[in-house]
């Protein structure tokens, strides 16, 4: 916090000119031809931009994130979006908001800026990340969907049935992707800009608490069980380890959302508990 | 090795000439490094698409107090999940599980045949209608013996990717530990299904792990795996396993077996097979028994392998420019994008090395050539250091195949 704040200071002090700020929200793993409606769900877009100086100033990614992240379907089309919206608004101050695995892409960008000609100025516009619950270091889960599916690709289904993105973020791969490619983790250099995640600690289902329903209850009901592959902190689909594992913690759930109400993996992407006015806020 | 003789002979060259790059020097590669052996030439390990052949670099200022790990270590897999594939007629009479604590938590899914043809999710096990066994005979009909059932439209609707149709529960303590018995009699199916354990308060682990996180073409992966209880390790009956590559190719393994339980196997690589993006895999299963408990396990590990394209040829040679400038030769026996990255150290006003800039530059290279990282001086003065510099966590990368092919903690010196 005291480090954003301090970044703020010093983005504000050193502007010759007011900058253009815009936000860019970078959904998970998943196709998307609709995130808007699909992912994030136009309430809680709608409420973040209202922190615009130009709430026109906003674009939702829609790319294909079943693939792994290097790739030209992920952060290619990830850096083809960004960069189409910073040239359409001339932003010169981007703010990019991420959930889940959509994490792992923007830290593919930032942590190889030669990658490809587009990352370094996507780079330089960039404030900071606000990474909602980043799949920084993989998740078990990972590790019990892919199982089964292997092991009848080996007996003719060559291609399996599991996409590439999911089986990037499996608990073997992304430490190895931490170490050898990605910035950020503990160990390796930071990234060139700061990557702040909001880490979900808990799932609650109880039937006569209305704050199991944000989001939707069914959603979080299934979540509870898949608790069951975690330790106890998790927002139903990641650890809390993997969520802070790479970049700085902004803060956990309870801290900061309204009646310290915990995120689930599905509530870090809707309007609930203040979430959006938080980020409303960050911007 | 190839690495160093090539070093020596090009700083006996640089002195002898007098050149400019006398500054600027190699340091050897220490046991923990990664050094690529004899280059390949032109490897059939095809480049991902769409790789870039424009020229990129780009440095950016670090904080002094980063701490910076350049050792890999590889991944130790501790599982306590295994999963059996029944078909529709075993599943209705009754297929056995294996638990070994109370309170396992149980998938099952319509199996990969029904998940490639897309039709997995209409074939979904009704979780209340199951019959749970105990091993002493007790029977659990219509749900009961389960807690937290979760059916496919509920687990479909966390988002979490499990196989269509999936569906969850946990055994209730009551039924006890052993072989359980599930049966589905109302099943109208005729596809394959796997039941996945997941037998979480157990203290029995498959513990596995590859020998390094990176192999290069023709190197032999090593890998030991065991079973692990409170009271240490004990010795498995059997343990199969197979090695994938990134592009689908399976290899079976032998394991075999030592004196003190553990297992291991080797694996010569053949890290040029096929296309594929992505990491190679070792997938295995092992069985035993504890105290008179059957015991089962999968577990998967990955790795990588890399076909060494090119290499660090050992010169570096140091541009006159106000900040830092320094060419690095690649020796390159196989066309491709290379980028060289490295933090960059310099010495602050208490005489310490403290790092300050990560550096990297990436190029097209069709033949042998050198890649150029550079620090702007303002980055140097923000810094407030001075040399002698180092540039550490040394790395060549060969971005279009994904090969890793230097990894260097220490990896040169500058002073002036």
């Amino acid at each position: 916090m005291v480090v954003r704040l301090a970044l703020m200071m010093v983005l504000l002090a050193g502007s010759p000119v007011l900058a253009n700020t815009g936000v860019a929200f970078v959904h998970g793993t998943g196709n998307q031809t609709d995130a808007y409606n699909d992912y994030w769900k136009g309430a809680f877009i709608q409420s973040v931009i209202q922190g615009l100086p130009n709430s026109s100033n906003y674009v939702v990614i829609n790319c294909k994130f079943e693939e792994y992240m290097w790739t030209s379907d992920a952060a290619g089309c990830l850096a083809g979006q960004l960069e189409s919206f910073i040239n359409a608004r001339g932003i010169t101050d981007l703010v990019v908001n991420t959930h889940s695995n959509g994490g792992n892409v923007i830290r593919w960008i930032m942590s190889n800026p030669t990658w490809d000609s587009r990352y370094p100025n996507i780079i330089s516009k960039i404030r900071w990340v606000n990474a909602l619950a980043p799949s920084s270091n993989g998740t078990p889960l990972a590790d019990a969907v892919m199982s089964g599916t292997v092991f009848e690709a080996a007996l003719g289904w060559l291609l399996g049935y599991q996409n590439d993105a999911v089986r990037m973020q499996q608990t073997t791969w992304m430490p190895y992707y931490n170490q050898n490619w990605l910035y950020g983790t503990s160990g390796r250099p930071a990234l060139p800009k700061g990557f702040y995640s909001v880490v979900g600690t808990d799932v609650e289902t109880a039937i006569w608490d209305g704050d199991s329903y944000c989001g939707g209850y069914d959603l979080n009901l299934g979540l509870e069980i898949t608790q069951a592959w975690l330790n106890s902190c998790s927002d139903g689909f990641l650890e809390c380890t993997s969520q802070s594992a790479a970049g700085y913690v902004w803060f956990y759930d309870t801290s900061r959302t309204a009646g310290a109400e915990p995120l689930s993996h599905n509530q870090s992407r809707r309007k609930c508990f203040n979430l959006d006015v938080i980020l409303r806020n960050d911007l | 090795m190839k690495f160093q003789k090539t070093l020596c002979l090009t700083v006996m060259a640089l002195v002898a000439s007098g050149a400019a790059a006398e500054n600027a020097r190699f340091l050897s590669p220490s046991d923990t490094d990664l050094a690529a052996g004899e280059l390949v030439a032109g490897t059939s390990k095809a480049q991902r698409p769409g790789v870039s052949q424009e020229p990129v670099t780009f440095t950016y200022a670090i904080d002094a107090e980063t701490e910076i790990r350049s050792e890999v270590v590889p991944p130790v897999t501790r599982s306590k999940e295994y999963f059996v594939e029944v078909d529709a007629d075993q599943l209705r009479r009754g297929a056995t599980i294996f638990t070994t604590a109370p309170g396992a938590l149980v998938r099952i899914n319509p199996a990969a045949s029904a998940q490639m043809k897309g039709r997995a999710a209409g074939l979904a096990v009704d979780p209340s209608a199951l019959v749970l066994r105990a091993a002493g005979g007790d029977t659990f009909p219509a749900g009961k013996g389960m807690s937290r059932l979760v059916d496919a439209e509920q687990l479909k609707a966390t988002g979490v990717p499990f196989a269509a149709g999936t569906t969850a529960f946990r055994i209730a303590p009551e039924v006890g530990v052993g072989a359980l018995t599930i049966a589905a009699p109302g099943l109208k199916s005729n596809a394959v299904y796997a039941i996945h354990v997941l037998d979480k308060e157990s203290d029995v682990v498959l513990a596995m792990g590859a020998s390094k996180a990176d192999y290069f073409h023709g190197q032999n992966l090593r890998l030991n795996a065991r079973f692990e209880d409170a009271a240490g390790v004990f010795t498995a009956d059997s343990m199969e396993g197979f090695v994938t590559a990134p592009g689908g190719q399976a290899w079976p393994v032998t394991f075999k077996a030592t004196r003190d339980g553990e297992f291991h196997t080797t694996l010569p690589l053949d890290a040029a097979a096929g296309a594929g993006e992505g990491l190679w895999e070792l997938h295995m299963v092992a069985q035993g028994e504890r105290d008179g408990l059957t015991v089962v396990r999968n577990a998967s590990t990955a790795f990588a392998a890399h076909v060494p394209t090119a290499a660090f040829d050992g010169s570096a040679r140091l541009h006159k420019t106000a900040g830092l400038s320094v060419a690095l030769g690649v020796e390159v026996a196989t066309a491709g994008r290379y980028e060289v990255r490295g933090v960059v150290f310099g010495t602050n006003g208490a005489g310490e090395l403290v790092p300050f800039a990560a550096a990297h530059s990436a190029d097209w290279l069709d033949a042998s050539g050198s890649l150029t990282l550079t620090v702007e001086p303002k980055l140097i003065r923000d810094a407030g250091v001075q040399a002698p510099f180092e540039v550490r966590d040394l790395r060549l990368l060969d971005q279009g195949r994904m090969g890793v092919l230097h990894r260097q903690a220490r990896g040169l010196v500058i002073e002036r």
